[in-house]
């Protein structure tokens, strides 16, 4: 059974390009808009891997992440940051926050499937 | 310098700060008409200024309450507003970067995109080509694929097989050459056989006259012996009769047995000038089958790294495709910044109003507490100005992939 994977973006296109590609991959995508979105869907539904950006509308992605990580079933789930920041202090906050890696956009699709190989198999 | 000569600077400067800010931001704007506009606006205030000061006698001013206080509210006003032209200098440098940046990306993304979709093109237009080959070479009557690996090993098998018996045939047709040639060796053996009993039949038949004479001699005493002496020629040429016609019959058999022997001998030599060429046929079909599968199996290498290529030129364009929300969020950051400046225009035009009010008419001391409302607002603004608009959330340079870090 394929494994599940949550992608939260505010961009359509972006939203498009990460559920080809990890679809391609052979994993099941669920698409959020934003991080208010994405909290409903995690909670619908327990993912395998959160895939989310960081500036949303909304909810942004740190706020998602600790609101995520209070919840039972999310506290060994991982979740990688998928965004346009770079900066040591945002990676520092993502970490605090519960973040299990930080992709800096843009994304190589193959990479980006190694990577979520390489935390869910 | 007296008050009327500050404001005249002062509003002047104003009428050239303003239009300049509205050229840099608005490039429908740089047009000669706007920049005439502005010109005459600075001109118009000069002379309305000018105009107030011959205009107004001195005994005006006396009606403000404090000559020092205006003066230094006007001074206030000039450093105010050279602040916020060299702020929005400084950001109006920072706004032009980050567009040169966003176009730059879009510039990049695009060619890279063009590039990468062109190349998809003509590597789509390759393996359609080969695959039109592939399948020309492998399609059987109806169109279908065949398993051509398997097709060539059982037509292998096929062709050996068949030559295998041939070549076994022909070795049984050259047993049965020399085995009809043992038989008329027999049959020759046999007529020598007819030959003996011919002799004997001869002799049998000499010895009959012989005994008649001698019966005849004998005379009445012989008659009996007559008898048989008859009987004994008739067996004779009986015999010599049947050993003519086995003679005949063994004849006829020798003549078969040649003819088949000529037959056998042809078929032989017929068999294996036809398994020979079928052996090397086969062989030949064979190279052909080697060849046409090491050709299948280029087109097929060629197919692979078309398609890793095509791959590679996909995941490309999809990487190039996420320009959009990268330049998104920066014109969004764009927009922020412009709001932060379009706020504090609208504390200085209320300022300015305040001023040029004062300028005509004096300064009432709500106007003067207004005017310092504005100040103090523009002040706070520029103060958080660079707080708001320092935290840029694209910091990418190009259109490289961006880090991975897992913690």
């Amino acid at each position: 059974m394929a494994k599940t994977i949550l992608a939260i973006d505010d961009s359509a296109s972006i939203r498009q390009m990460v559920s080809f590609t990890l679809k391609s991959a052979g994993y099941e995508v669920i698409e959020a808009v934003d991080g208010m979105d994405g909290l409903d869907k995690a909670k619908a539904k327990t993912a395998h891997l959160v895939l989310t950006d960081q500036n949303m509308p909304r909810m942004d992605g740190l706020t998602l992440i600790r609101s995520l990580r209070g919840l039972p079933q999310y506290q060994a789930v991982p979740i990688l940051m998928l965004t346009t920041e770079s900066s040591d202090a945002m990676k520092s906050q993502g970490r605090a926050a519960g973040a299990t890696g930080w992709l800096v956009k843009p994304f190589d699709p193959q990479k980006l499937i190694e990577v979520v190989r390489k935390v869910i198999g | 310098m007296s008050l009327t000569s500050k404001l005249r600077v002062a509003g002047t400067a104003w009428a050239l700060f303003v239009g300049g800010l509205l050229l840099a931001f608005e490039p429908a704007l740089r047009n000669g008409a706007f920049i005439a506009g502005i010109a005459a606006l600075a001109l118009g205030w000069l002379w309305l200024s000018g105009g107030a000061s011959a205009a107004t006698p001195g005994h005006a001013l006396d009606e403000l309450r404090s000559a020092g206080e205006q003066t230094g509210l006007m001074g206030e006003t000039a450093t105010t507003l050279i602040r916020c032209s060299q702020e929005f200098g400084e950001q109006f440098d920072e706004t032009r970067a980050e567009l040169q940046r966003a176009q730059t990306i879009f510039s990049e993304a695009i060619e890279t995109l063009i590039g990468s979709f062109h190349a998809m093109l003509d590597q789509s237009k390759q393996q359609q080509a080969l695959g039109l080959l592939v399948l020309s070479r492998n399609a059987g009557e109806g169109g279908d694929a065949v398993d051509f690996a398997r097709f060539t090993q059982e037509t292998s098998s096929t062709l050996r097989a068949f030559v295998d018996s041939v070549v076994e045939n022909s070795k049984l047709a050259m047993a049965l050459v020399e085995m009809t040639e043992r038989i008329s060796g027999q049959v020759r053996e046999v007529l020598g056989m007819l030959g003996e009993i011919d002799g004997i039949s001869k002799q049998t038949n000499l010895l009959a006259l012989n005994a008649a004479i001698e019966a005849a001699r004998a005379g009445e005493a012989g008659r009996g012996f007559s008898v048989v002496a008859d009987e004994v020629r008739d067996l004779s040429a009986r015999t010599g009769h049947f050993s003519q016609q086995i003679r005949a019959r063994v004849g006829s058999v020798q003549t078969s047995i040649g003819d088949a022997e000529a037959a056998i001998n042809r078929m032989a030599a017929q068999d294996m000038t036809f398994a020979i060429k079928s052996k090397q046929d086969v062989e030949q079909a064979m190279d052909s089958v080697e060849r046409m599968n090491e050709a299948t199996g280029q087109t097929v290498g060629e197919l692979q790294h078309i398609a890793e290529a095509m791959e590679r030129n996909v995941s490309q364009a999809v990487m190039s495709l996420q320009f959009q929300d990268m330049v998104t969020q920066l014109i969004g950051h764009v927009a922020k910044r412009l709001d932060e400046l379009h706020e504090i225009m609208r504390e200085i035009e209320g300022a300015s109003g305040i001023v040029e009010q004062g300028a005509a008419t004096g300064i009432a001391p709500p106007q003067a507490e207004r005017l310092r409302g504005y100040l103090d607002s523009v002040r706070t603004r520029l103060d958080r100005l660079k707080e708001t608009t320092n935290n840029n959330p694209v910091c990418q340079q190009s259109f490289a992939s961006g880090e991975v870090e897992l913690f």
